[in-house]
Protein backbone atom coordinates (compact mmCIF):
# COMPACT_ATOMS: atom_id res chain seq x y z
CA UNK A 1 0.00 0.00 0.00
CA UNK A 2 2.84 2.31 0.93
CA UNK A 3 4.54 1.86 -2.43
CA UNK A 4 1.27 2.55 -4.24
CA UNK A 5 0.56 5.74 -2.31
CA UNK A 6 4.11 6.92 -2.53
CA UNK A 7 4.20 6.31 -6.27
CA UNK A 8 0.90 8.12 -6.77
CA UNK A 9 2.24 11.17 -4.95
CA UNK A 10 5.61 10.94 -6.64
CA UNK A 11 3.84 11.07 -9.99
CA UNK A 12 2.69 14.54 -9.03
CA UNK A 13 6.18 15.78 -9.86
CA UNK A 14 6.09 18.22 -12.81
CA UNK A 15 8.59 15.95 -14.53
CA UNK A 16 6.03 13.14 -14.74
CA UNK A 17 3.12 12.70 -17.11
CA UNK A 18 -0.12 13.81 -15.54
CA UNK A 19 -3.55 14.77 -16.77
CA UNK A 20 -3.63 18.49 -17.58
CA UNK A 21 -6.99 18.72 -15.82
CA UNK A 22 -5.49 17.93 -12.42
CA UNK A 23 -3.65 20.72 -10.66
CA UNK A 24 -0.65 19.02 -9.13
CA UNK A 25 -0.41 21.38 -6.17
CA UNK A 26 -4.07 20.71 -5.27
CA UNK A 27 -3.47 16.98 -5.32
CA UNK A 28 -0.51 17.39 -3.00
CA UNK A 29 -2.32 19.84 -0.66
CA UNK A 30 -5.20 17.42 -0.36
CA UNK A 31 -2.96 14.43 0.39
CA UNK A 32 -0.72 16.36 2.80
CA UNK A 33 -3.68 17.37 4.92
CA UNK A 34 -4.77 13.74 5.42
CA UNK A 35 -1.53 11.95 6.22
CA UNK A 36 -1.29 12.42 9.97
CA UNK A 37 -4.90 11.38 10.59
CA UNK A 38 -4.90 8.48 8.14
CA UNK A 39 -1.60 7.06 9.33
CA UNK A 40 -1.64 8.00 13.01
CA UNK A 41 -0.79 4.41 13.91
CA UNK A 42 1.86 4.00 11.20
CA UNK A 43 4.31 6.86 11.76
CA UNK A 44 6.90 5.47 9.37
CA UNK A 45 4.37 5.30 6.54
CA UNK A 46 3.36 8.86 7.42
CA UNK A 47 7.04 9.86 7.32
CA UNK A 48 7.51 8.32 3.86
CA UNK A 49 4.46 10.17 2.54
CA UNK A 50 5.58 13.48 4.05
CA UNK A 51 8.99 12.97 2.42
CA UNK A 52 7.47 12.12 -0.98
CA UNK A 53 5.11 15.11 -0.88
CA UNK A 54 7.95 17.38 0.27
CA UNK A 55 10.07 16.28 -2.70
CA UNK A 56 7.16 16.84 -5.09
CA UNK A 57 6.62 20.38 -3.72
CA UNK A 58 10.35 20.94 -4.17
CA UNK A 59 10.14 19.93 -7.84
CA UNK A 60 7.22 22.33 -8.25
CA UNK A 61 9.18 25.19 -6.71
CA UNK A 62 6.79 25.37 -3.75
CA UNK A 63 9.51 25.75 -1.16
CA UNK A 64 7.40 27.12 1.68
CA UNK A 65 5.10 24.11 1.37
CA UNK A 66 7.97 21.63 1.04
CA UNK A 67 9.63 22.70 4.30
CA UNK A 68 6.97 21.57 6.84
CA UNK A 69 6.44 18.27 5.00
CA UNK A 70 10.13 17.43 5.16
CA UNK A 71 10.35 18.65 8.75
CA UNK A 72 7.56 16.19 9.67
CA UNK A 73 9.38 13.35 7.89
CA UNK A 74 12.60 14.19 9.78
CA UNK A 75 10.82 14.45 13.11
CA UNK A 76 8.93 11.14 12.74
CA UNK A 77 11.97 9.22 11.53
CA UNK A 78 14.22 10.69 14.23
CA UNK A 79 11.72 9.58 16.85
CA UNK A 80 10.87 6.15 15.43
CA UNK A 81 14.11 5.14 13.68
CA UNK A 82 17.08 7.20 14.87
CA UNK A 83 18.66 10.56 14.09
CA UNK A 84 21.36 8.87 12.04
CA UNK A 85 19.25 6.29 10.21
CA UNK A 86 19.72 6.44 6.43
CA UNK A 87 16.09 7.46 5.88
CA UNK A 88 16.27 10.26 8.45
CA UNK A 89 19.42 11.56 6.80
CA UNK A 90 17.78 11.25 3.35
CA UNK A 91 14.89 13.47 4.53
CA UNK A 92 17.42 15.95 5.88
CA UNK A 93 19.12 15.92 2.50
CA UNK A 94 15.82 16.85 0.80
CA UNK A 95 15.40 19.62 3.33
CA UNK A 96 18.89 20.91 2.47
CA UNK A 97 17.90 20.90 -1.23
CA UNK A 98 15.01 23.23 -0.34
CA UNK A 99 17.59 25.64 1.07
CA UNK A 100 19.75 25.28 -2.05
CA UNK A 101 16.91 25.83 -4.52
CA UNK A 102 15.56 28.79 -2.57
CA UNK A 103 19.08 30.22 -2.66
CA UNK A 104 19.58 30.29 1.11
CA UNK A 105 23.17 29.55 0.34
CA UNK A 106 24.79 30.26 3.71
CA UNK A 107 22.25 28.12 5.62
CA UNK A 108 22.55 25.42 2.98
CA UNK A 109 26.31 25.49 3.18
CA UNK A 110 26.26 25.02 6.96
CA UNK A 111 23.56 22.32 6.88
CA UNK A 112 25.10 20.30 4.04
CA UNK A 113 28.61 20.43 5.53
CA UNK A 114 27.30 19.08 8.86
CA UNK A 115 25.13 16.51 7.11
CA UNK A 116 28.05 15.18 5.10
CA UNK A 117 30.09 14.58 8.25
CA UNK A 118 27.14 12.79 9.85
CA UNK A 119 26.47 10.62 6.79
CA UNK A 120 30.10 9.63 6.42
CA UNK A 121 30.24 8.65 10.09
CA UNK A 122 26.89 6.85 10.26
CA UNK A 123 26.57 5.36 6.78
CA UNK A 124 30.11 5.32 5.41
CA UNK A 125 31.71 7.39 2.65
CA UNK A 126 30.24 5.36 -0.23
CA UNK A 127 26.62 4.94 0.88
CA UNK A 128 24.06 6.24 -1.64
CA UNK A 129 22.77 8.96 0.72
CA UNK A 130 26.33 10.10 1.52
CA UNK A 131 27.05 10.38 -2.20
CA UNK A 132 23.87 12.37 -2.74
CA UNK A 133 24.90 14.77 0.05
CA UNK A 134 28.33 15.09 -1.57
CA UNK A 135 26.61 15.97 -4.83
CA UNK A 136 24.62 18.70 -3.08
CA UNK A 137 27.83 20.04 -1.51
CA UNK A 138 29.43 20.11 -4.97
CA UNK A 139 26.43 21.95 -6.41
CA UNK A 140 26.56 24.53 -3.62
CA UNK A 141 30.26 25.10 -3.90
CA UNK A 142 30.19 25.40 -7.68
CA UNK A 143 27.35 27.88 -7.69
CA UNK A 144 28.15 29.87 -4.60
CA UNK A 145 31.89 29.62 -4.00
CA UNK A 146 34.89 30.26 -6.17
CA UNK A 147 35.70 27.43 -8.64
CA UNK A 148 39.02 26.95 -6.83
CA UNK A 149 37.21 26.14 -3.55
CA UNK A 150 34.74 23.86 -5.34
CA UNK A 151 37.20 21.80 -7.37
CA UNK A 152 38.42 19.32 -4.68
CA UNK A 153 34.86 18.45 -3.57
CA UNK A 154 33.63 18.05 -7.15
CA UNK A 155 36.60 15.82 -8.02
CA UNK A 156 36.04 13.77 -4.88
CA UNK A 157 32.34 13.38 -5.60
CA UNK A 158 32.97 12.19 -9.15
CA UNK A 159 35.71 9.79 -8.07
CA UNK A 160 33.47 8.21 -5.43
CA UNK A 161 30.55 7.91 -7.87
CA UNK A 162 32.78 6.18 -10.43
CA UNK A 163 34.12 3.82 -7.75
CA UNK A 164 30.68 2.86 -6.45
CA UNK A 165 28.49 2.93 -9.57
CA UNK A 166 30.98 2.66 -12.45
CA UNK A 167 31.68 5.17 -15.18
CA UNK A 168 28.61 4.27 -17.22
CA UNK A 169 25.82 4.64 -14.66
CA UNK A 170 23.11 7.28 -14.54
CA UNK A 171 24.18 8.35 -11.04
CA UNK A 172 27.76 8.92 -12.17
CA UNK A 173 26.37 10.78 -15.14
CA UNK A 174 24.53 13.14 -12.75
CA UNK A 175 27.78 13.70 -10.84
CA UNK A 176 29.37 14.66 -14.13
CA UNK B 1 31.76 18.78 -12.92
CA UNK B 2 30.09 20.26 -16.03
CA UNK B 3 28.91 23.30 -14.05
CA UNK B 4 32.35 23.72 -12.50
CA UNK B 5 34.03 23.67 -15.92
CA UNK B 6 31.52 26.25 -17.16
CA UNK B 7 32.27 28.50 -14.18
CA UNK B 8 36.00 28.06 -14.79
CA UNK B 9 35.38 28.99 -18.42
CA UNK B 10 37.06 25.71 -19.41
CA UNK B 11 34.58 25.30 -22.24
CA UNK B 12 36.39 22.51 -24.11
CA UNK B 13 36.42 20.37 -20.97
CA UNK B 14 32.76 21.15 -20.24
CA UNK B 15 31.71 20.32 -23.79
CA UNK B 16 33.63 17.03 -23.73
CA UNK B 17 31.47 15.82 -20.82
CA UNK B 18 28.20 16.26 -22.71
CA UNK B 19 28.47 13.31 -25.16
CA UNK B 20 29.56 11.04 -22.31
CA UNK B 21 26.47 11.97 -20.30
CA UNK B 22 24.27 11.83 -23.39
CA UNK B 23 25.37 8.27 -24.25
CA UNK B 24 24.57 6.93 -20.78
CA UNK B 25 21.22 8.71 -20.51
CA UNK B 26 20.09 7.70 -24.00
CA UNK B 27 20.77 4.10 -23.10
CA UNK B 28 18.69 4.35 -19.91
CA UNK B 29 15.85 6.68 -20.91
CA UNK B 30 13.70 7.37 -24.00
CA UNK B 31 14.85 10.18 -26.29
CA UNK B 32 12.09 12.52 -25.05
CA UNK B 33 13.12 12.20 -21.37
CA UNK B 34 13.95 15.57 -19.75
CA UNK B 35 17.45 14.50 -18.78
CA UNK B 36 18.23 13.47 -22.38
CA UNK B 37 16.87 16.70 -23.89
CA UNK B 38 18.70 18.75 -21.28
CA UNK B 39 22.06 17.69 -22.69
CA UNK B 40 21.37 19.76 -25.82
CA UNK B 41 20.78 22.68 -23.49
CA UNK B 42 24.14 21.95 -21.84
CA UNK B 43 25.84 22.32 -25.22
CA UNK B 44 23.92 25.57 -25.68
CA UNK B 45 25.21 26.83 -22.34
CA UNK B 46 28.77 26.16 -23.47
CA UNK B 47 28.11 28.07 -26.71
CA UNK B 48 26.55 30.93 -24.75
CA UNK B 49 29.56 31.03 -22.40
CA UNK B 50 31.90 31.24 -25.38
CA UNK B 51 29.84 34.10 -26.78
CA UNK B 52 28.72 31.98 -29.75
CA UNK B 53 25.13 33.18 -29.42
CA UNK B 54 23.88 32.06 -32.87
CA UNK B 55 24.87 28.46 -32.10
CA UNK B 56 23.37 28.66 -28.61
CA UNK B 57 20.17 30.00 -30.15
CA UNK B 58 19.96 27.20 -32.69
CA UNK B 59 20.52 24.51 -30.02
CA UNK B 60 17.98 26.06 -27.69
CA UNK B 61 15.37 26.25 -30.45
CA UNK B 62 15.97 22.56 -31.15
CA UNK B 63 15.69 21.50 -27.50
CA UNK B 64 12.63 23.70 -26.95
CA UNK B 65 10.88 22.12 -29.93
CA UNK B 66 11.67 18.66 -28.54
CA UNK B 67 10.34 19.70 -25.12
CA UNK B 68 7.11 20.95 -26.61
CA UNK B 69 6.63 17.84 -28.73
CA UNK B 70 7.24 15.71 -25.67
CA UNK B 71 5.34 17.64 -22.98
CA UNK B 72 2.82 19.79 -24.85
CA UNK B 73 2.80 23.59 -25.13
CA UNK B 74 1.84 24.47 -21.54
CA UNK B 75 3.91 22.20 -19.34
CA UNK B 76 5.42 24.09 -16.35
CA UNK B 77 8.92 22.92 -17.23
CA UNK B 78 8.86 24.77 -20.58
CA UNK B 79 9.45 28.18 -19.00
CA UNK B 80 13.12 27.45 -18.28
CA UNK B 81 13.89 26.77 -21.93
CA UNK B 82 11.92 29.81 -23.08
CA UNK B 83 13.80 32.02 -20.64
CA UNK B 84 17.18 30.62 -21.63
CA UNK B 85 16.34 31.15 -25.30
CA UNK B 86 15.04 34.66 -24.57
CA UNK B 87 18.28 35.51 -22.77
CA UNK B 88 20.39 34.40 -25.75
CA UNK B 89 18.15 36.37 -28.13
CA UNK B 90 18.46 39.44 -25.94
CA UNK B 91 22.24 39.16 -26.00
CA UNK B 92 22.03 39.33 -29.80
CA UNK B 93 19.76 42.36 -29.73
CA UNK B 94 16.68 40.39 -30.87
CA UNK B 95 14.68 42.19 -28.24
CA UNK B 96 11.11 41.80 -29.48
CA UNK B 97 11.36 38.05 -29.95
CA UNK B 98 13.06 37.71 -26.56
CA UNK B 99 10.25 39.63 -24.86
CA UNK B 100 7.66 37.42 -26.59
CA UNK B 101 9.38 34.32 -25.13
CA UNK B 102 9.59 35.90 -21.68
CA UNK B 103 5.88 36.77 -21.83
CA UNK B 104 4.99 33.23 -22.79
CA UNK B 105 7.17 31.81 -20.01
CA UNK B 106 5.45 34.06 -17.46
CA UNK B 107 2.00 32.94 -18.62
CA UNK B 108 3.04 29.29 -18.22
CA UNK B 109 4.35 29.90 -14.70
CA UNK B 110 1.34 31.99 -13.68
CA UNK B 111 -0.95 29.25 -14.90
CA UNK B 112 0.85 26.65 -12.84
CA UNK B 113 0.55 28.73 -9.65
CA UNK B 114 -2.81 30.32 -10.30
CA UNK B 115 -4.42 31.57 -7.11
CA UNK B 116 -1.33 31.01 -4.98
CA UNK B 117 1.31 33.24 -6.57
CA UNK B 118 2.67 34.27 -3.17
CA UNK B 119 3.92 30.71 -2.64
CA UNK B 120 5.85 30.52 -5.89
CA UNK B 121 9.28 32.15 -5.81
CA UNK B 122 9.80 30.60 -9.24
CA UNK B 123 7.34 33.23 -10.51
CA UNK B 124 9.77 35.92 -9.36
CA UNK B 125 12.42 34.77 -11.80
CA UNK B 126 9.96 34.83 -14.71
CA UNK B 127 8.87 38.35 -13.70
CA UNK B 128 12.51 39.41 -13.58
CA UNK B 129 13.24 38.02 -17.06
CA UNK B 130 10.26 39.83 -18.57
CA UNK B 131 11.13 43.04 -16.70
CA UNK B 132 14.69 42.86 -18.05
CA UNK B 133 13.42 42.30 -21.60
CA UNK B 134 11.01 45.23 -21.31
CA UNK B 135 13.84 47.47 -20.13
CA UNK B 136 15.80 46.52 -23.23
CA UNK B 137 12.66 47.26 -25.24
CA UNK B 138 12.69 50.76 -23.73
CA UNK B 139 9.48 50.14 -21.82
CA UNK B 140 10.40 50.90 -18.19
CA UNK B 141 6.84 51.78 -17.14
CA UNK B 142 5.66 48.24 -17.82
CA UNK B 143 8.87 46.75 -16.44
CA UNK B 144 8.94 48.57 -13.09
CA UNK B 145 5.90 46.99 -11.38
CA UNK B 146 6.90 43.51 -12.59
CA UNK B 147 10.39 43.98 -11.18
CA UNK B 148 9.02 45.39 -7.92
CA UNK B 149 6.94 42.23 -7.51
CA UNK B 150 9.91 40.02 -8.41
CA UNK B 151 12.11 41.69 -5.79
CA UNK B 152 9.38 41.45 -3.16
CA UNK B 153 8.86 37.72 -3.79
CA UNK B 154 12.59 37.04 -3.76
CA UNK B 155 13.16 39.02 -0.58
CA UNK B 156 10.49 36.92 1.14
CA UNK B 157 11.45 33.49 -0.21
CA UNK B 158 15.18 33.67 -0.89
CA UNK B 159 17.92 34.76 1.46
CA UNK B 160 19.15 38.37 1.37
CA UNK B 161 22.29 37.19 -0.40
CA UNK B 162 20.55 35.35 -3.26
CA UNK B 163 22.11 35.69 -6.70
CA UNK B 164 18.69 35.91 -8.35
CA UNK B 165 17.79 38.74 -5.99
CA UNK B 166 20.98 40.57 -6.99
CA UNK B 167 19.89 40.56 -10.65
CA UNK B 168 16.28 41.49 -9.93
CA UNK B 169 17.40 44.40 -7.73
CA UNK B 170 19.79 45.55 -10.47
CA UNK B 171 17.04 45.44 -13.10
CA UNK B 172 14.71 47.29 -10.74
CA UNK B 173 17.44 49.93 -10.31
CA UNK B 174 17.68 50.25 -14.11
CA UNK B 175 13.89 50.70 -14.32
CA UNK B 176 14.04 53.48 -11.72
CA UNK B 177 16.90 55.11 -13.61
CA UNK B 178 14.97 54.95 -16.89
CA UNK B 179 11.99 56.56 -15.15
CA UNK B 180 14.18 59.32 -13.73
CA UNK B 181 14.12 58.21 -10.07
CA UNK B 182 17.90 58.37 -9.82
CA UNK B 183 18.52 58.38 -6.02
CA UNK B 184 16.40 55.23 -5.62
CA UNK B 185 18.13 53.71 -8.66
CA UNK B 186 21.52 54.36 -7.08
CA UNK B 187 20.48 52.87 -3.74
CA UNK B 188 19.27 49.68 -5.47
CA UNK B 189 22.32 49.40 -7.74
CA UNK B 190 24.60 49.66 -4.70
CA UNK B 191 22.57 46.95 -2.93
CA UNK B 192 22.88 44.71 -5.98
CA UNK B 193 26.62 45.32 -6.26
CA UNK B 194 27.07 44.41 -2.62
CA UNK B 195 25.17 41.09 -3.06
CA UNK B 196 27.04 40.28 -6.26
CA UNK B 197 30.44 40.99 -4.73
CA UNK B 198 29.51 38.77 -1.81
CA UNK B 199 28.16 35.99 -4.05
CA UNK B 200 30.74 35.94 -6.84
CA UNK B 201 33.62 37.98 -5.51
CA UNK B 202 34.88 41.32 -6.78
CA UNK B 203 36.24 39.75 -9.97
CA UNK B 204 33.36 38.33 -11.99
CA UNK B 205 31.60 39.31 -15.25
CA UNK B 206 28.30 39.77 -13.38
CA UNK B 207 29.95 42.13 -10.91
CA UNK B 208 31.31 44.07 -13.92
CA UNK B 209 27.79 44.37 -15.39
CA UNK B 210 26.47 45.72 -12.10
CA UNK B 211 29.38 48.13 -11.72
CA UNK B 212 28.75 49.52 -15.21
CA UNK B 213 25.07 50.10 -14.46
CA UNK B 214 25.92 51.88 -11.20
CA UNK B 215 28.40 54.04 -13.14
CA UNK B 216 25.70 54.91 -15.67
CA UNK B 217 23.33 55.93 -12.88
CA UNK B 218 26.03 58.15 -11.34
CA UNK B 219 26.73 59.60 -14.78
CA UNK B 220 23.03 60.41 -15.22
CA UNK B 221 23.28 62.42 -11.99
CA UNK B 222 26.23 64.27 -13.50
CA UNK B 223 28.60 62.70 -10.91
CA UNK B 224 31.12 62.02 -13.65
CA UNK B 225 34.26 61.79 -11.57
CA UNK B 226 32.63 59.10 -9.40
CA UNK B 227 31.39 57.22 -12.47
CA UNK B 228 34.69 57.21 -14.37
CA UNK B 229 36.70 54.80 -12.15
CA UNK B 230 33.77 52.39 -12.04
CA UNK B 231 33.52 52.34 -15.85
CA UNK B 232 37.26 51.78 -16.10
CA UNK B 233 37.37 49.05 -13.46
CA UNK B 234 34.41 47.19 -14.99
CA UNK B 235 36.03 47.26 -18.42
CA UNK B 236 39.36 45.99 -17.08
CA UNK B 237 37.56 43.20 -15.22
CA UNK B 238 35.73 42.10 -18.35
CA UNK B 239 38.91 42.17 -20.42
CA UNK B 240 40.65 39.97 -17.87
CA UNK B 241 37.77 37.52 -17.43
CA UNK B 242 36.26 37.30 -20.90
CA UNK B 243 39.16 38.15 -23.20
CA UNK B 244 39.29 40.87 -25.86
CA UNK B 245 37.24 38.99 -28.45
CA UNK B 246 34.16 38.06 -26.40
CA UNK B 247 31.03 39.81 -27.75
CA UNK B 248 30.24 41.23 -24.30
CA UNK B 249 33.74 42.69 -24.13
CA UNK B 250 33.36 44.27 -27.58
CA UNK B 251 30.06 45.81 -26.57
CA UNK B 252 31.51 47.12 -23.27
CA UNK B 253 34.59 48.56 -25.03
CA UNK B 254 32.35 50.26 -27.58
CA UNK B 255 30.28 51.81 -24.79
CA UNK B 256 33.46 53.01 -23.07
CA UNK B 257 34.82 54.54 -26.28
CA UNK B 258 31.47 56.23 -26.97
CA UNK B 259 31.53 57.67 -23.48
CA UNK B 260 35.04 59.05 -23.98
CA UNK B 261 33.70 60.88 -27.04
CA UNK B 262 30.43 62.19 -25.65
CA UNK B 263 30.94 62.51 -21.87
CA UNK B 264 29.11 65.52 -20.40
CA UNK B 265 32.31 66.69 -18.66
CA UNK B 266 34.58 67.84 -21.48
CA UNK B 267 37.70 67.33 -19.36
CA UNK B 268 36.93 63.59 -19.23
CA UNK B 269 36.67 63.28 -23.02
CA UNK B 270 39.58 61.62 -24.78
CA UNK B 271 39.00 61.23 -28.54
CA UNK B 272 42.49 59.84 -29.22
CA UNK B 273 42.07 57.02 -26.70
CA UNK B 274 38.53 56.45 -27.96
CA UNK B 275 39.84 56.13 -31.52
CA UNK B 276 42.27 53.45 -30.40
CA UNK B 277 39.52 51.51 -28.56
CA UNK B 278 37.11 51.88 -31.50
CA UNK B 279 39.65 50.68 -34.07
CA UNK B 280 40.45 47.59 -32.01
CA UNK B 281 36.78 46.86 -31.39
CA UNK B 282 35.93 47.10 -35.09
CA UNK B 283 38.87 44.91 -36.11
CA UNK B 284 37.88 42.19 -33.64
CA UNK B 285 34.17 42.44 -34.49
CA UNK B 286 35.02 42.18 -38.19
CA UNK B 287 37.17 39.12 -37.54
CA UNK B 288 34.51 37.42 -35.42
CA UNK B 289 31.58 38.37 -37.67
CA UNK B 290 29.89 40.23 -34.80
CA UNK B 291 26.42 41.41 -35.80
CA UNK B 292 26.89 44.66 -33.87
CA UNK B 293 29.75 45.76 -36.13
CA UNK B 294 27.57 48.55 -37.58
CA UNK B 295 27.28 50.13 -34.12
CA UNK B 296 31.00 49.89 -33.51
CA UNK B 297 31.67 51.52 -36.89
CA UNK B 298 29.40 54.40 -35.90
CA UNK B 299 31.57 54.96 -32.81
CA UNK B 300 34.74 54.70 -34.90
CA UNK B 301 33.41 57.30 -37.35
CA UNK B 302 32.73 59.75 -34.54
CA UNK B 303 36.22 59.15 -33.10
CA UNK B 304 37.75 59.75 -36.55
CA UNK B 305 35.73 62.95 -36.94
CA UNK B 306 36.68 64.23 -33.50
CA UNK B 307 40.37 63.54 -34.09
CA UNK B 308 40.26 65.50 -37.34
CA UNK B 309 39.92 62.78 -40.00
CA UNK B 310 36.41 63.59 -41.21
CA UNK B 311 37.02 62.05 -44.65
CA UNK B 312 37.65 58.68 -42.99
CA UNK B 313 34.65 59.28 -40.71
CA UNK B 314 32.44 59.77 -43.74
CA UNK B 315 33.53 56.47 -45.28
CA UNK B 316 33.20 54.60 -42.00
CA UNK B 317 29.74 56.02 -41.35
CA UNK B 318 28.63 55.07 -44.87
CA UNK B 319 29.75 51.52 -44.19
CA UNK B 320 27.95 51.54 -40.81
CA UNK B 321 24.74 52.53 -42.60
CA UNK B 322 25.20 49.82 -45.22
CA UNK B 323 25.39 47.21 -42.44
CA UNK B 324 22.55 48.64 -40.32
CA UNK B 325 19.60 46.22 -40.25
CA UNK B 326 16.42 47.56 -41.83
CA UNK B 327 14.22 49.37 -39.33
CA UNK B 328 16.98 49.55 -36.70
CA UNK B 329 16.24 52.18 -34.07
CA UNK B 330 19.64 53.80 -34.57
CA UNK B 331 19.30 54.29 -38.33
CA UNK B 332 18.02 57.86 -38.14
CA UNK B 333 20.78 58.89 -35.73
CA UNK B 334 23.39 57.31 -38.02
CA UNK B 335 22.01 59.22 -41.02
CA UNK B 336 22.13 62.47 -39.07
CA UNK B 337 25.78 61.92 -38.20
CA UNK B 338 26.55 61.09 -41.83
CA UNK B 339 24.99 64.42 -42.81
CA UNK B 340 27.10 66.18 -40.15
CA UNK B 341 30.32 64.69 -41.58
CA UNK B 342 29.26 65.58 -45.13
CA UNK B 343 28.53 69.17 -44.06
CA UNK B 344 31.86 69.45 -42.24
CA UNK B 345 33.77 68.23 -45.29
CA UNK B 346 31.82 70.54 -47.62
CA UNK B 347 32.59 73.47 -45.35
CA UNK B 348 36.32 72.67 -45.42
CA UNK B 349 36.25 72.28 -49.23
CA UNK B 350 34.52 75.66 -49.78
CA UNK B 351 36.86 78.35 -51.28
CA UNK B 352 38.35 80.81 -48.83
CA UNK B 353 36.45 84.15 -48.98
CA UNK B 354 38.39 86.74 -51.01
CA UNK B 355 40.07 89.44 -48.97
CA UNK B 356 38.32 92.77 -49.12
Amino acid sequence: MLDGLSNMLGSASPFSDISPNVRVADLLDDAAGKIDTAFAKDPLIAATLHHTIGDAYLDLGLYTKARPQLASAIELRTRHLSPEHAETLAARLSSAWVLARSERRKECEAVSAGLLVQCERALGPEHGVTLDVLLLRSYNLVLFESPKNAEPTVEESLARHVRVFGDESVRTCRAK
Amino acid sequence: MFLLRLQQRRFDDAEALVPQMQAVLEREFPSNHPEVIDRTRDTARVAEGRGDYPRAESLLRESQARWERSLGPEHPYLHWGLEQLGRVLLRQGKVDEAVAHFRRALVIVQKSCEGAEENYPILAESLDFLGWGLLRQKNPSEAEPLLAKAVDLMRRHFGPSSRSLAFAVLHWAMAHAALGALPKAEELARESLSIMTDAWGADHPNTAVCMTELARILESQNRLTEAEPLFREALAMRRKLLGEEHPEMLSATNLYAWRMLTCGAKELRNPEAALDFAQRTCALAEKGGDRNLYMYLDTLALAQHMTGDTAAALQTQQRALTLTPKGDRFQKEFEERLATYQAALAERAAPEPSPP
